[in-house]
């Protein structure tokens, strides 16, 4: 084992954990975010106040590795600290709770952080190296008997060391390289000692208040299912130390209402009575502008949101009939008719600002007679040029998902329904609620096209979403054999995850990329953006690196 | 039995009931529009000419819509009602017709079922047949068969006291022979107009489970989803939302009126 | 007194037999709570990962098992925990019941007073067109979808005329919008029975010499009629009572109000059984407890009943054999 130990400046770092294509999107952040921060930029900032903001689901959990669900890490990404930050516009790690980034050995099984001294925790105990393996120990392991399972982001964790009070080392069965980013989501937000010995149950909805963990905002009040309040810990002082502004949050508090009427919430941001809102559907965009609201677009810089076909569904095992699906979907009018600026067609497999987008433009075109011609080879045929078609007496009739924390899911599934229709596929779709369409996703039997997205800042991202150990998007393993049905996905995935080096982690995505792309198992909608709205009075606004909310800059003109 | 009084009101009710079964059985005499595919048109547009109550959110006609959908809501109005009228009257024709211990014991399952919350039963049914226009139908006709279980107990125990069903079992009828051919034909017609009235109240409760997102999965045109789709779009596209519902509330109230017409003519 | 021990016998049992036909069902759903809560593609746990969970809560012992548990704990007063949430169900009934309460009240009151209006302007107003108009307002309101018209009330009178807040309302505001969009279903079958019953005593002969004798119409209406036609208004009050628990899952969804409505749409959509059952008992009990009321309360009003008959029909039977209507109407509530 090599043992030489370097200490990696900043930018070999983001080497390590990001590579040069997202250094050469920079400015690929969003006009209106532009306006809200010059509007910051003008002023002092005022102290004081209480935001009101609305969201359309109720948080399940307050675990910080289950924060992706949107409605979980609008808190948690307020409540917790952690060891390092990442920018959401350069995606560089800077020094958090870790005074300075970390040391890593050359295959990325080591890494070694020093601790910021003073930070405690809101139920007053010490922020301490003990704690923060303590931290890392149950995120990169999980805890089965507790019922919470270990952060989908770290991977290979072996154990944590405490080398002294305010050095912790992190040890890899195998190169880790995507840790060091990892540290920086909220997926790794800090918890005091007693909120670590919560189980599955502690970190659910009526347990909020109990939460102890070290950020700008604590959570005061809670009314299950409708609303959480925060309040500003007023002791706060250690904000990342680049930040301009330290000390305490501007905001007295923020409090989350949660409404899933669509059109009481918008009302409510356009009468005043709110002052945030989350998820902005597209035909409100104009008069919401007209109207004196700011916008907010915040891309969340992961896998794009899209249609996965899987492929080891019998009637998806042809490849003439999912390049036919592909070439018989209309993105662009799809995107015309449903969808403003904010929300930028998909031109590959990953956001353009993701780690590790390659450009696959012209890949996914619409071509309907291209799609009748395939069918019409695989032997799927139909009587004159309507209809659905069939094959042996069996009909091209699939399922696909409703993707419910996902923009217009249902509007977007609704218009390639009828792109589909009109080349002879049928397709169903499902029905239900949050509950119904988790069950249902797992099931190849019941759902052959997945509607999806995952948004993390990292390489991993791709490896997150179609591995059959994280959330198998494609459904590539076959449970009950133990099997995959395409290996070789599986093992290009794996070689982002483990490669230690950032060329060689890239090189490994884009080769996963051109597997997925070249074998038309996914068809890219459009670069999921968060679109956020806000009232005039509210200034500097920010999100993290895949656009949760982040309230510690924002406050209150007067 | 009565005379059926034609008032104006029950006369345009009629007209009302009869364009909406014109529209479930010949939908294309009203609109030339395609009611799942809207091609290129675009989405949200206001009511014109052309549209005439505009265009929904990926750009279908709304008003081919609701005409198209006629048919998928009367259907599973219908059904609803049909689950509860057959099931309730047979239980309440049982119940009426044997008292004692059956009786007894039919009219707690029925005082059960009324005590449960209606919405909550049909969304348990709902999830337990799946999602689907025919099953959502079924459970709020489950919802149903108490109260015509109820009718149809009252109206057999009336009509087991009189002279002539007495007569009818001294002159050796059977039990079912007496139920068959006596105490149902007199039972029918209060039953029915219940029936009737029902409908109304079906079309409301499926539209309901769609508002809860327990209805029929997309693109099928049911009214409840029609609405319920559209109304995220109220502040900017009021027309998906208030002109599907301007309809519904007419036909409900047409059915309403139109039974409670036959009930006065029945009682 | 052995009359009333018989209703509460028979109300007992019929809160028994809710409770098990409602755990059937709920134990032939698809899916549980568990998987629900853990099958989330996001969590990547494998199958047999879930089964572990599944068979450590208990979720996987057979539906008898399960049934005799909640059972037992419903008797002893341990309504078990939520298995979305993990929280005490009684502590997340407690927290919702009396927002639910008040607004359940508010509404009903407010419902009656429209009914009563309704009713008097129907059959004592001054002109023909009047009282024909007023007399068709109940099944206009019957017709409404009540999830549309709760959504058109916010965007009018709190968004656009900016009356009432729906985000940060007071007490008394925050029951404003819900309650009258409530009163629409409710105060409609009070209405009709209300005016049934005043056009049938006015046409009894007591009325009619009270008349002759030169009884002013607002004294017949207080004394004599107001009290006959309170009997059956009371009974439907009754039924319509017991269906609020429905209506408030329509309600509480539109305005984002915590309560018993928003608990049970969400335990349904998690599968959240153990809330569910406890919903169900709840207002089977609610439901129970305000017919035997009504039941009780039937002789006290009517004096006539008590001379007349050696004891009176249960309400809630008497209603659905004497005019299907009402019934009929109050299962609309929910709609």
């Amino acid at each position: 084992m090599n043992t030489s130990r370097r200490t990696i400046d900043r930018r070999q770092l983001m080497g390590l954990g990001l590579g040069a294509s997202s250094l050469l999107a920079l400015s690929a952040c969003s006009p209106d975010a532009g306006e809200a921060d010059a509007v910051a930029e003008t002023t002092t900032p005022r102290r004081g106040g209480v935001l009101i903001y609305f969201e359309p689901q109720t948080f399940t959990t307050l675990f910080p590795p289950q924060a992706g669900f949107y409605a979980n890490g609008g808190i948690v990404n307020n409540i917790a600290d952690r060891l390092l930050y990442q920018d959401p516009e350069t995606l560089e790690l800077h020094p958090w709770i870790a005074s300075e980034l970390p040391e890593v050995n050359d295959d990325a099984t080591e890494f070694t952080f020093r601790l910021r001294p003073g930070v405690t925790y809101s139920d007053g105990s010490a922020l301490t190296a003990a704690n923060v393996v303590k931290n890392f120990d149950l995120y990169g392991l999980g805890d089965k008997s507790r019922q919470l399972p270990k952060s989908e982001q770290i991977s290979n964790y072996e154990r944590g060391e405490v080398l002294n009070e305010s050095t912790v080392r992190f040890h890899f069965a195998a190169p880790s390289p995507g840790f060091a980013q990892a540290v920086s989501t909220m997926n790794a937000g800090l918890l005091s000692d007693a909120s670590l010995d919560f189980d599955s149950t502690g970190f659910g909805p009526g347990q909020a208040r109990a939460l102890s963990a070290s950020g700008p905002f604590v959570v005061d009040a809670e009314e299950i299912g409708t609303r959480v309040a925060l309040r500003v810990r007023e002791d706060y002082d250690w904000a990342p130390p680049h930040f301009e502004h330290q000390g305490r949050a501007h905001l007295d508090g923020i409090d989350y209402v949660v409404n899933s009427e669509y059109s009481v919430r918008i009302g409510a941001l356009v009468s005043g009575q709110a002052d945030g809102v989350r998820e902005i559907e597209a035909p409100d965009e104009p008069r919401l502008r007209e109207r004196g609201v700011q916008l907010h677009a915040a891309g969340t810089n992961g896998v794009d949101n899209g249609l996965n076909l899987r492929f080891r569904h019998e009637l998806l095992r042809d490849v003439r009939v999912r390049r036919a699906i592909i070439s018989a979907v209309d993105r662009e009018s799809i995107m015309r008719k449903l969808f403003t600026e904010n929300y930028p067609l998909a031109t590959g497999v990953l956001a353009e600002t993701a780690a590790g987008y390659k450009d696959y433009a012209g890949a996914w075109a619409h071509d309907p007679e291209a799609s009748n011609r395939l069918l019409d080879e695989a032997g799927w045929t139909r009587e004159g040029d309507a209809g659905v078609r069939s094959r042996d007496g069996r009909r091209l009739s699939l399922r696909v998902n409703t993707a419910i924390p996902q923009p217009r899911s249902r509007e977007v599934m609704s218009l390639v329904q009828q792109d589909l229709l009109r080349v002879g596929v049928d397709l169903q779709i499902n029905e239900g609620d949050y509950a119904t369409q988790n069950l249902d996703s797992a099931d190849l039997d019941k759902i052959q096209l997945y509607h999806s997205m995952v948004g993390r800042a990292d390489y991993d991202v791709l490896k997150s979403q179609y591995s059959g150990e994280n959330r198998d998007t494609l459904l590539n393993l076959d449970e009950e054999s133990g099997e995959y049905g395409d290996p070789e996905l599986e093992e290009l995935l794996g070689r982002i995850s483990s490669e230690p080096t950032a060329d060689l982690r890239e090189a490994a995505s884009w080769a996963a990329q051109d597997h997925l792309v070249e074998n038309a198992y996914l068809l890219p909608f459009f670069e999921e953006p968060q679109v956020f709205a806000f009232r005039e009075r509210v200034r500097g606004f920010r999100t993290e690196a895949v656009a949760r909310p982040q309230f510690y800059d924002t406050w209150l003109a007067e | 039995m009565n005379q059926v009084r034609l008032t104006p009101t029950a006369v345009l009710a009629g007209v009302v009931a009869l364009l909406a079964v014109l529209a479930a059985v010949f939908p294309f005499l009203f609109t030339g529009e395609n009611p799942t595919d809207g091609g290129d048109t675009a989405a949200l547009l206001s009511p014109s000419l052309q549209h005439w109550f505009g265009t929904d959110q990926i750009g279908r006609d709304v008003f081919a819509r609701v005409v198209y959908g006629a048919s998928h809501s009367l259907l599973a109005a219908l059904v609803a009602v049909g689950v509860g009228l057959v099931v309730g009257t047979v239980l309440g024709l049982v119940a009426g017709t044997r008292p004692g211990a059956l009786d007894d014991a039919l009219m707690r399952v029925v005082d059960v079922l009324l005590s449960i919350p209606a919405l909550l039963l049909s969304l348990t049914i709902v999830i337990l047949l799946g999602f689907g226009t025919i099953n959502a139908a079924i459970a709020v006709g489950v919802t149903s068969i108490a109260l015509f279980a109820r009718l149809a107990r009252s109206q057999s125990v009336s009509i087991g006291r009189s002279d002539y069903v007495a007569a009818a079992y001294g002159t050796g009828g059977t039990y079912w022979n007496v139920l068959r051919r006596h105490i149902l034909p007199n039972a029918v017609s209060p039953v029915l107009s219940l029936a009737v009235l029902q409908i109304g109240s079906a079309i409301l409760q499926i539209s309901t489970l769609g508002f809860l997102g327990y209805g029929t999965p997309p693109p099928t045109p049911e009214w409840g989803l029609v609405i319920s789709e559209g109304r995220d779009y109220v502040a900017t596209a009021w027309w998906i939302t208030v002109l599907p519902g301007a309809v519904i509330m007419a036909v409900v109230m047409a059915t309403h009126k139109i039974g409670s017409t036959l009930r006065e003519a029945t009682a | 007194m052995r009359y009333i021990a018989l209703r509460i016998g028979q109300a007992a049992l019929v809160l028994f037999v809710a409770f098990t036909i409602a755990s059937l069902l709920l134990a032939i759903l698809p899916g549980d709570g568990v998987m629900a809560r853990y099958a989330n593609p996001e969590l990547g746990l494998s199958t047999a990962e879930i089964d572990g969970i599944r068979e450590a809560s208990g979720a996987n012992a057979p539906w008898y098992v399960q049934y005799w548990l909640s059972l037992t704990g419903f008797l002893r007063g341990d309504f078990g925990y939520s298995v979305s949430s993990g929280a005490a169900v009684s502590d997340l009934i407690g927290a919702a019941l009396p927002s639910t309460l008040a607004l359940a009240a508010t509404a009903f009151v407010a419902a009656a007073l429209v009914a009563v209006v309704i009713a008097v302007a129907a059959t004592y107003g001054r002109v023909g067109w009047l009282r024909r108009a007023f007399d068709s307002v109940p099944s206009i309101f019957i017709s409404v979808p009540v999830f549309w018209f709760g959504i058109i009330l916010a965007q009018v009178f709190s968004f656009q005329l900016g009356w009432v807040s729906v985000v940060d309302p007071g007490p008394v505001e925050s029951l404003v919008l819900p309650a009258a969009t409530l009163v629409l279903p409710i105060s409609a079958p009070i209405a009709q029975v209300l005016i049934r019953s005043i056009d049938e005593v006015r046409a009894q002969p007591f009325v009619r010499v009270s008349q002759a004798k030169g009884a002013r119409p607002g004294w017949l209406l207080t004394h004599s009629v107001a009290r006959n036609a309170a009997l059956p208004a009371l009974t439907i009050a009754g039924l319509v009572f017991g269906e609020l628990v429905g209506g408030a899952v329509v309600t509480e969804t539109v305005f984002g109000r915590a309560g018993i409505g928003q608990l049970t749409a969400q335990a349904v959509s998690t599968r959240d059984n153990p809330v569910l059952l406890a919903v169900v008992v709840l207002a089977t009990l609610g439901y129970v407890v305000v017919n035997l009321l009504v039941d009780l309360l039937y002789p006290v009003i009517d004096v006539r009943l008590r001379k007349g008959r050696a004891r009176p029909i249960p309400a809630s039977r008497r209603i659905g054999d004497v005019d299907s209507a009402p019934r009929h109407a109050h299962r609309e509530v929910v709609s």
